[in-house]
């Protein structure tokens, strides 16, 4: 489309421009043809004009003629004068136009004509002009006239003309615009035709095609509409249809949901949403997942298997919501198909099940309770099939029997678990009447279950009859051992209780409500005199009291309870409250005596706490009542002595927390004797640091029931501190339990100090004597006492508590091998009566142990010099003996030899691998200068004399790694190769050298050997590698230099023989010459540079350089004629050489010839010879200026045979493999160094 | 199956040149052999045809002991250059040399297709022939 407007534009623009084109050459003419009429019309004027003009001249040459006023003619004159210039003039511009554009010959030949009656008109005009004051213009003037007539017909035939070619001219335009409009309108036709026409006819064809396609697409869009129709109907039918399974679907009354293939809801049942707590939320057209965000991963992956096709059910699980909440669901998932066969969703049906679950969970809760119950009443059931003797025991009854659940029961073997005697024979019974009569049994019993264990249990049984014949025994068991065990100790109480109440010990008297006996125990006759029969039902209780206690009984309880006391019944107020009271009464018994009693009043009541009576128990006090009366007697006295001894006493009454103090406690304590005292009050006397230890042995004292002494500090109100001692003791009751503490305080703070100061001291003494392991002892001769300190007898592991001890305990405790030197010592003393300074001797301890001690001692002498006393201290040195033992063993068995030297340099110990080693003796080398062993050496001396290392050893000089080989001397005055280490030793006396020294004799022998051998191999391997390489060089030569000639030769052969052609043979037998003669040539060259090798014996001589030289470039002349090299040479350094003259001739011809043969093209060969001194040898050097060698290339066989390196003809690769055999053969050496197109340098070694 | 055969001959032996050349003319082929005396002349002649196919070589066969550069030198040129090649160019080492160190060497270069010990036998010769003919 784009391309035909294009198009048509540009035929449009064409068609547009050619238009405007001829409009516009159209104007060009019009307007052309305009000028040309004025033009024209102008000419014909001018020409008009012409003739009025030479008419005014005619007339105005009459006047002046006629006229004889001057004035007037000489206006006249200057007219005609200027008429005859235009006149002029005016013909002129007519030629001149007529010539250049006209060219028309008739006007041209009238203008000619007129031209000459012109010039004579004019002439005589002129004439006029001058002459008309003369008066002399006759002639002219008849001359004028005569010619005008002439002139204006000619003109007037000019005029004529000039209208004619007017017309021409017309005629012609008319002619060209004609032509023109027809040329116009066939340049348009032929552009119509062939340029716009086709664009036309293309456009009407693409409007064809247009209009045709605008028919198929409004068809399509019918369709379209139709299709749509169709799709919107199918719409609404599908979602009628869907609304039709929504509405279904919603409808069904079970949970069911259905989920399109993303598992967004189609449609749900509203029991659906009911379960699932949907209410008031839209879920349809939303994601499963998001509904149910709670669905885990494995429900995720059920579903998307059934979007497979899988069907996935389940009966229940437990669906735990977001909330927290559990549901239990059934459900089934299947996915649904479309009409196409294609899963199109999910079809979810669920049920909730979480209320059966609940009541289902509910059942297995209470059957657990019951189960549990059991186990807890511990009450089981049983049963036994008499006719197969098979058994059924539940779980408790089996834990009862303490039986495993594997095993098996029979009805005898439970018997035999019953208790041997009553309980047996009881169930024996019990069971036989069952199974006889089916009577049942309900019995308690003793059983004796698998652990030994006595229980009582009580077991039911029951019968089951089939045809009156007992089948079945089954029952219940129950564990009751505790019930029984309680309801036993019950029994046992009872009896007790009723002991106490016929015991004598304690009166009981119970009354009625009115206050009449009618209890009378014995205990109560004895008190009061009366027998039972006397009292009961007859007297009241109240006689026996005396009548101002009883009323001090009732004023106290009704101010207890806040009641008036008169009428007022004491015991009626205390029952009402359930009170008892108890205090001390004085009975008047029968004879009317008084017994202090202490009674207890209560009121009784039956099982309904119905009020029925009264009850009084008492017991006789008198006889506490006299100790009472006794203790506070005493308790005067101790008073007196507690101020004496600065001591109190204390009573703590533990129930009651009550706490009673002497009165020297409380001067003791600065409290005021009047302060109610519990044991706070004590406490907070109690300095703050020793309160909680104080607490804590008042809570022990209780607890152990044994009360622990304690010293501690107390700070009384005005701050002074005491140390007190509290004595105590603890009273238990009947039952054991602590009720009272009784005690002493004594205030003991300057005993403490003082014993304090003491302890300090001894402890002082006995940590030095630990630390130092040292004791002290003193031994009375004369009564042989020996004392010993605590650490003494830690020492000797004595028990401290033993304190007989004399000379006797000491001898038994000394070493067996030691007793006899020991006695021998203590003899001595007496006869010195010195105590020996070396007692030293080793004891076995109490416990077996070895230890050394070491005695220090001074014997005491008596005024008649008599040893009476010794005294001294005794050392624990085991440890420095052991150490000591130790280093001397480590010594010994040191590989080595090993020698210890002091400061000085003396010998100080050594052991027995030095005396091998040197051939002394140890004591005749002990302080000795080291020296005899290791003499000093010059190159080492400078640390090894005593004044060097041995004086001043530091870790830097000595060590392991600072071993030194040196020589050592024996005692025969061998030497002795050593090497030796040494390090210090500090101990207490200063530092001491310890030197490691080891006989290398045989290490150093063995090195040499192997030195030896090791040069010996090296030169063996240098020569043999030397031969290799000349094998190496061989094997090279022979596999390429001779097998190819002999492979050629093969070759050749086979071709030969191949061959019929005469001419062909006589060819081939050419090259066999040529291969023969290489051949030849090289085993030549071989065979020469083996003999070069083999011959040792050459003969040599000595040569100056210089002769060798002048032979080669002899030899050379020619070439060097040739090539005009400069050969220089300098043999200053070295001018002579001792070598076999042959060789050197042979080597300096092929070098220099090589310089030569190898030269550069652009340049003249320039080659110097150079010898100088090289290490000792001969160097000579032979560099020129030449090619140079690629010896990246080619540096690896540049010496080779039949090595060539340039395209030379007369390479051959044979002179530098014979120069270098050559110097080979004579041990030198030859080197290259080259340079690409630089040159190369040549050195020889000799 | 009428293309042109081209055979490379690198060896600086003018007699071997002769007689592998009366050899290889008795074998029926469309063919062309070209000889180097030595291996830079015959790199030269490849680097200046390196896009001709129609020049450069088939089959080479290459002596290693030759002046200027020698067989395995050619080779380690040769490896520079075979990328911009697009013929596939079948290298035989044909040698006098009976010396392991060699054999061992050629037969490490994998461009190297084998080793031939001269003299070449014409059999061997056509045989090689032949089966380059087939895989042609």
């Amino acid at each position: 489309m784009k391309v035909l407007e294009k198009s048509i534009k540009n035929r449009y623009i064409l068609f547009v421009s050619t238009f405007i084109l001829i409009i516009l050459a159209m104007f060009f003419i019009v307007q052309h043809s305009i000028n040309l009429q004025i033009s024209d019309a102008h000419l014909i004027n001018v020409s008009g004009r012409q003739r009025m003009l030479s008419q005014n001249i005619s007339k105005l040459a009459y006047a002046i003629n006629y006229s004889n006023s001057i004035g007037e003619n000489t206006n006249r004159v200057k007219t005609l004068d200027s008429l005859l210039t235009e006149w002029e003039s005016k013909h002129e511009y007519l030629q001149i136009y007529n010539e250049n554009k006209w060219k028309n010959t008739s006007i041209d030949s009238l203008l000619k004509v007129n031209e000459t009656y012109q010039e004579k008109i004019f002439n005589a005009g002129k004439n006029i002009v001058i002459k008309y004051t003369s008066g002399n213009i006759d002639v002219d003037v008849s001359k004028i006239s005569l010619l005008e007539g002439d002139y204006l017909n000619n003109t007037d035939i000019l005029v004529y003309e000039y209208q004619k070619a007017t017309e021409e001219h017309l005629k012609e335009l008319k002619l060209i615009i004609y032509l023109f409009v027809i040329i116009s309108f066939l340049i348009l036709f032929i552009e119509f035709v062939f340029i716009f026409n086709p664009g036309l006819k293309q456009i009407f064809q693409r409007n064809k095609e247009l209009l045709k396609s605008n028919d198929s697409l409004s068809i399509s869009e019918k369709k379209l509409k139709l299709s749509m129709l169709k799709l919107t109907k199918l719409k609404s039918e599908l979602e009628s249809s869907d609304f039709f399974y929504k509405t279904f679907i919603e409808q069904i009354p079970t949970a069911i949901a259905m989920l399109d293939n993303n598992l967004c809801y189609l449609a749900v049942s509203r029991t659906w949403i009911k379960d699932y707590k949907l209410e008031g939320k839209d879920v349809i057209g939303k994601s499963h997942y998001d509904v149910f965000p709670e669905i885990g991963e494995d429900w995720k992956e059920k579903n998307k298997k059934c979007l497979k096709g899988a069907i996935d059910k389940c009966d229940e699980a437990p669906f735990v919501r977001e909330d927290g909440t559990t549901q239990w669901i059934h459900w089934d998932t299947r996915p649904w198909y479309k009409s196409d066969g294609s899963i199109g969703g999910l079809v979810m049906h669920t049920g909730d099940i979480t209320k059966i679950k609940e009541n289902e969970s509910k059942k297995k809760r209470i059957e657990g309770i019951l189960k549990k119950t059991n186990q807890l009443a511990r009450i089981g059931a049983w049963e036994v099939d008499l006719i197969n003797n098979n058994s059924y025991l539940s779980d408790v009854v089996r834990d009862i029997y303490g039986i495993p659940s594997d095993f098996e029961m029979s009805a005898e073997k439970g018997l035999e678990y019953y208790k041997e005697g009553e309980s047996r024979d009881a169930i024996e019974k019990a069971l036989k009447e069952t199974i006889e009569n089916g009577t049942p049994y309900d019995l308690e019993v003793e059983l004796i279950n698998t652990k030994g264990e006595v229980i009582w249990i009580r077991t039911t049984g029951q019968a089951e009859l089939i045809d009156g014949k007992c089948v079945k025994i089954y029952g219940l068991f129950q564990d009751i051992n505790s019930i029984k065990l309680a309801q036993l100790a019950l029994h046992k109480t009872h009896t007790e209780l009723k002991a106490i109440f016929n015991s004598n010990a304690v009166a009981i008297i119970a009354t009625d409500l009115d206050g009449v006996i009618n209890q009378f125990n014995p205990g109560a006759e004895i008190i009061t005199g009366y027998t039972a029969a006397e009292v009961i039902g007859i007297e009241k209780p109240i006689n026996f009291h005396l009548k101002e206690e009883y009323d001090n009984f009732k004023k106290d309880i009704a101010e207890f309870y806040g009641k008036n006391p008169v009428g007022f019944s004491p015991q009626l107020e205390m029952s009402m409250h359930n009170a008892y009271d108890t205090r001390e009464w004085n009975y008047v018994r029968k004879d009317g005596t008084l017994i202090p009693v202490q009674l207890t009043l209560t009121s009784v009541k039956d099982e309904n706490n119905v009020h029925i009576g009264y009850l009084g128990v008492s017991t006789d006090i008198s006889e506490r009542k006299k100790n009472q009366n006794k203790l506070l007697r005493k308790n005067q006295i101790l008073n007196f002595a507690e101020e004496i001894t600065l001591m109190g006493n204390w009573q703590v009454d533990v129930a009651s927390n009550k706490v009673k103090w002497s009165n020297n406690l409380f001067k003791l304590t600065g409290i005021e004797e009047t302060t109610e005292t519990t044991t706070s009050t004590y406490l907070n006397i109690t300095h703050p640091e020793d309160r909680q230890r104080v607490n804590n042995n008042m809570k022990r004292s209780i607890e152990e029931k044994v009360f622990t002494d304690i010293i501690h500090r107390i700070q009384l109100a005005d701050g002074t501190i005491k140390i007190v001692q509290l004595l105590g003791q603890v009273i238990k009751d009947d039952l054991g339990n602590v009720v009272e503490m009784i005690g002493t305080c004594q205030d003991v703070t300057a005993q403490k100090l003082a014993e304090t100061d003491l302890l300090r001291k001894n402890y002082i003494l006995n940590f030095a004597e630990r630390i130092t392991q040292i004791g002290n002892w003193q031994w009375d001769v004369v009564t042989d006492t020996l004392k010993w300190s605590s650490n003494l007898y830690k020492i000797y592991e004595y028990d401290e508590n033993i304190k007989d001890l004399n000379y006797d305990t000491f001898l038994s405790q000394v070493h067996p091998d030691d007793k006899d030197y020991i006695t021998g010592y203590v003899e001595n003393s007496f006869i010195e009566k010195k105590f020996p300074n070396n007692f030293i001797h080793r004891i076995i301890t109490r416990s077996g142990k070895i230890k050394t001690v070491h005695y220090l001692g001074e014997v005491i002498l008596n005024d008649q010099g008599e040893v009476i006393e010794m005294m001294g201290a005794c050392q624990d040195i085991t440890e420095q003996k052991m150490e000591e033992n130790k280093f001397r063993g480590l010594l010994e068995s040191a590989p080595d030899a090993m020698v210890i030297v002091d400061e000085a340099g003396k010998i100080q110990l050594i052991n027995k691998q030095s005396e091998k080693l040197f051939g002394y003796p140890s004591e005749e080398l002990i302080d000795q200068f080291v020296e005899i062993l290791i003499p000093s050496q010059l190159n080492h001396n400078h640390y090894l004399d005593h004044n060097g290392l041995f004086s001043s050893p530091s870790n830097e000089q000595m060590g392991v790694d600072k071993t030194k080989e040196l020589v050592a001397k024996h005692k025969n005055g061998n030497e002795i190769p050593i090497q030796i280490s040494l390090s210090p030793l500090k101990t207490e006396e200063g530092i001491l050298v310890s030197a490691a020294i080891r006989d290398i004799t045989i290490q150093k022998l063995a090195q040499k050997k192997i030195l030896d051998a090791k040069q010996d191999l090296e030169v063996l391997a240098q020569k043999l590698m030397i031969q290799n390489e000349h094998l190496a060089d061989f094997a090279q030569i022979t596999s390429h230099n001779l097998r190819a000639p002999v492979s050629n030769l093969n070759s050749l052969l086979g071709l030969y023989i191949d061959s019929n052609d005469h001419d062909e043979k006589q060819l081939l037998f050419q090259k066999f010459e040529s291969v023969i003669k290489h051949l030849t040539f090289t085993l030549n060259t071989l065979v020469e540079a083996i003999k070069i090798r083999g011959d040792k014996s050459r003969p040599k001589e000595n040569i100056r350089f210089i002769d060798v030289l002048d032979k080669t470039k002899e030899l050379l002349s020619g070439e060097i004629i040739e090539t005009n090299a400069v050969i220089t040479s300098d043999f200053s350094k070295v001018s002579n050489i001792n070598y076999n003259k042959i060789y050197l001739e042979s080597i300096f011809l092929n070098l220099v010839n090589n310089a030569i043969k190898y030269k550069s093209k652009d340049r003249t060969p320039v080659i110097k010879i150079e010898t100088e001194l090289f290490e000792g040898r001969t160097k000579l050097t032979i560099s020129d200026n030449g090619l140079g060698i690629n010896l990246n290339r080619h540096g690896d066989k540049i010496f080779g045979l039949n090595k060539v390196f340039h395209r030379h003809p007369e390479a051959r690769g044979v002179g530098l493999y014979m120069t270098k055999t050559q110097i080979e053969a004579m041990d030198g050496e030859i080197s290259v160094v080259s340079k690409i197109n630089e040159g190369s340098i040549f050195t020889v070694i000799f | 199956m009428n293309k042109q055969f081209n055979i490379c001959v690198i060896d600086d032996d003018d007699i071997y040149q002769f007689t592998i050349l009366k050899v290889l003319e008795s074998i029926k082929l469309n063919k062309k052999v070209i000889f180097f005396s030595d291996g830079e002349e015959a790199l030269d002649f490849m680097t200046a045809n390196l896009l001709n196919d129609t020049e450069l070589p088939d089959v080479i066969f290459l002596d290693i002991n030759m002046p200027i550069m020698d067989g395995f030198q050619f080779m380690e040129e040769y490896v520079k250059i075979k990328p911009e090649l697009n013929k596939k160019i079948t290298i035989y080492m044909v040698s006098s040399s009976v010396d392991a160190v060699d054999i061992e060497r050629a037969k490490s270069i994998s461009d190297i297709s084998d080793y031939i010990i001269k003299p070449i036998e014409p059999k061997q010769l056509k045989k090689i022939m032949h089966d380059l003919e087939q895989k042609m």
